[in-house]
């Protein structure tokens, strides 16, 4: 298409767009009228030729839609008046207390309490105030901040290996047979684990736990049965009666041959895909890596399979705490995207470990044929950091 | 646009009228956007569904669109197209002529759309990405010239050159006679 003649495409599509007819149009452009008239035929067709939804899937989508919604606001509206109310009284006492014997030099200080510190109760009575004296609004907001705030601090009791009683609440992201993962934290679960409703993806789970060097074991876990998940269900089920506690051994077990919808080979039957594979959805957790083989590592407990795609940020071991990014699919299998050193305590370490691997090399060399081993090593520590960072192009959300 | 915000601020609240009315508003136009870029009924029928399921975690994560609904629905659209595309660019889906046909249309209808749709779709992979997204956006989505430029980011000048560009190709494509695809 030349220049001349795009230009005057363009003219003419205008004013088809401002309600000219086609007629009217190639009339002005006599000389191209008859390259024009297929195109402004196409431009006007396109409306018509264009998929409707069907009225039924819209009906369909509509009460799902709606569904979710109403879910979604009884939980909100249910978190927000949950517990805060009747202690009003009490936390107005606790608060002016506080306030008068240590002053607020010491609240501010608790803001970084851990749970088993001295502070770490003021540090909950100030939030709880701040709860009560905020507007519906702001509340909901604080909340979801405050929860937050339960879920960072037992990842900071796990990363300083501390035992304590830890309770927080968030969002069943994996089930699998030993571990869950629960808003970003894994969570072993064992015969002694009280569970009580019925564990769900994307339900939310309160969970009461001990943090300790090999991960945090819940010691009970209750479901909130009044919330449909978000995300739609493989199989949703139509009953509406309360399903029985199950143990975690019901759970069903992991496929580990389960083809990734990446590299679905193309299938030889002509019977047409309706129906895809649910998506994949992508969660985020920390926790300490108990094993590592070439297909998958065990972080507290839980299951992440590694492939080629996976990017590894770090110099990872064994017992070091890590950030996962991973895909999750229908079946529970999680794929990791990045895997992420957290422990900064173990650099020096490091350091120290190649720093003599060097010395030895050297002293050995001596007696043998000259091989160049202590420059290469040096070289290989020092670059490695640097190329870490290329891969921010991944997320879905 | 004022009614659109007004909406919006219901549709937080997470008022049962008002995702009613968004869902009312957004389905059609969010779908035809969708069924333009993707082959397959069924496929655009479940993309549109996630679109408003991604809708609902934002209100609740607070991540709510700030001011646009519309243009915010359609970002979600464009990426949950892409994620798609992504998961799918290996194994191309079976194509099933019969999914395009409106399942409303009466047996009359069917003949003839059969062969207008199918061919639409294959001329649509002509396209390059950009002119997909504004051919999309025009007729799928039903987004003036100015706000696909302002959507896309780029000059109303451009999104006309790439219209006109795209239309020629289609053009070309619908109007050459060739097989019907088995």
């Amino acid at each position: 298409m030349n220049v001349e003649f795009e230009v005057k495409l363009i003219e003419a599509l205008d004013a088809l767009d401002r309600g000219e007819t086609a007629d009217a149009i190639l009339a002005r452009y006599p000389e191209v009228a008859d390259d024009l008239r297929p195109l402004l035929h196409t431009a006007t067709a396109l409306p018509a030729l264009r998929m409707q939804p069907s009225e039924a899937q819209k009906m369909k989508s509509r009460q799902a839609f709606l569904k979710q919604g109403a879910a979604l606001r009884q939980t909100t509206q249910r978190r927000s008046q949950f517990a805060f109310v009747p202690r009003l009284a009490a936390l107005f006492g606790a608060l002016s207390v506080a306030l008068a014997v240590l002053g607020g030099g010491a609240v501010a200080a608790s803001g970084s309490a851990l749970p088993g510190d001295p502070l770490y109760g003021l540090k909950r009575t100030v939030e709880s105030a701040r709860l009560t004296l905020s507007g519906d609004a702001a509340r909901t907001a604080l909340q979801a901040q405050f929860e937050a705030q339960r879920r960072a601090e037992a990842t900071a009791l796990l990363k300083a290996g501390r035992e304590v009683e830890v309770q927080f609440t968030g969002q069943i992201e994996s089930l699998q047979p030993d571990a869950w993962v629960v808003g970003g934290l894994v969570v072993r679960v064992d015969a002694r684990t009280q569970i009580s409703g019925q564990p769900q993806l994307d339900r939310l789970a309160d969970v009461r736990g001990l943090t300790g060097r090999d991960g945090l074991r819940a010691l009970s876990i209750t479901l909130d049965q009044s919330v449909t998940p978000v995300t739609p269900e493989p199989t949703p089920s139509p009953s509406e009666t309360p399903t029985p506690t199950i143990t975690p051994n019901t759970i069903a077990t992991l496929e580990p041959t389960e083809p990734r919808p990446t590299r679905q080979p193309p299938t030889p039957t002509p019977v047409p895909t309706t129906t895809p594979v649910p998506a994949p959805v992508s969660i985020e957790f920390t926790g300490s890596v108990n094993s590592q083989t070439a297909e998958s590592w065990i972080i507290d407990g839980a299951t992440v399979a590694i492939d080629a795609n996976t990017v590894f940020k770090g110099n990872i071991g064994v017992g070091q705490q890590v950030k996962v990014q991973a895909l999750r699919y229908a079946s529970g299998r999680l794929l990791a995207t990045h895997i992420e050193l957290l422990s900064d305590d173990d650099g020096g370490q490091n350091t120290n470990q190649n720093g003599n691997q060097n010395e030895d090399n050297q002293n050995g060399n001596d007696n043998h044929d000259e091989n160049d081993n202590e420059n290469h090593n040096d070289n290989e520590d020092d670059n490695h950091n640097d190329n870490d960072n290329h891969n921010e192009n991944d997320n879905h959300d | 646009m004022q009614d659109e915000l007004a909406l919006l601020a219901r549709a937080r609240t997470l008022d049962g009228d008002a995702l009613a009315e968004v869902h009312d508003r957004y389905y059609a136009p969010i779908f035809r956007y969708i069924a333009f870029r993707v082959s397959d009924r069924d496929v655009a029928e479940d993309l549109t569904s996630e679109v408003f399921t991604r809708l609902l975690s934002a209100l609740r994560d607070k991540h709510a669109p700030q001011n646009t609904l519309r243009g915010w629905l359609y970002g979600v659209a464009a990426r949950v197209v892409s994620d798609h595309h992504r998961r799918h660019y290996r194994a191309p889906e079976v194509e099933l002529d019969e999914s395009l046909i409106s399942r409303d249309a009466g047996p009359a209808d069917i003949v003839e759309k059969l062969m207008t749709h199918a061919d639409l779709k294959q001329a649509m992979r002509e396209l390059t990405e950009d002119q997909q997204q504004v051919l999309a956006l025009r007729f799928g989505y039903d987004m003036p010239i100015q706000e696909v430029a302002r959507t896309l980011g780029k000059t109303e000048g451009a999104i006309k050159q790439l219209q006109a560009r795209a239309i020629a190709t289609l053009s070309r494509k619908l109007t050459t006679p060739q097989a019907v695809d088995a």
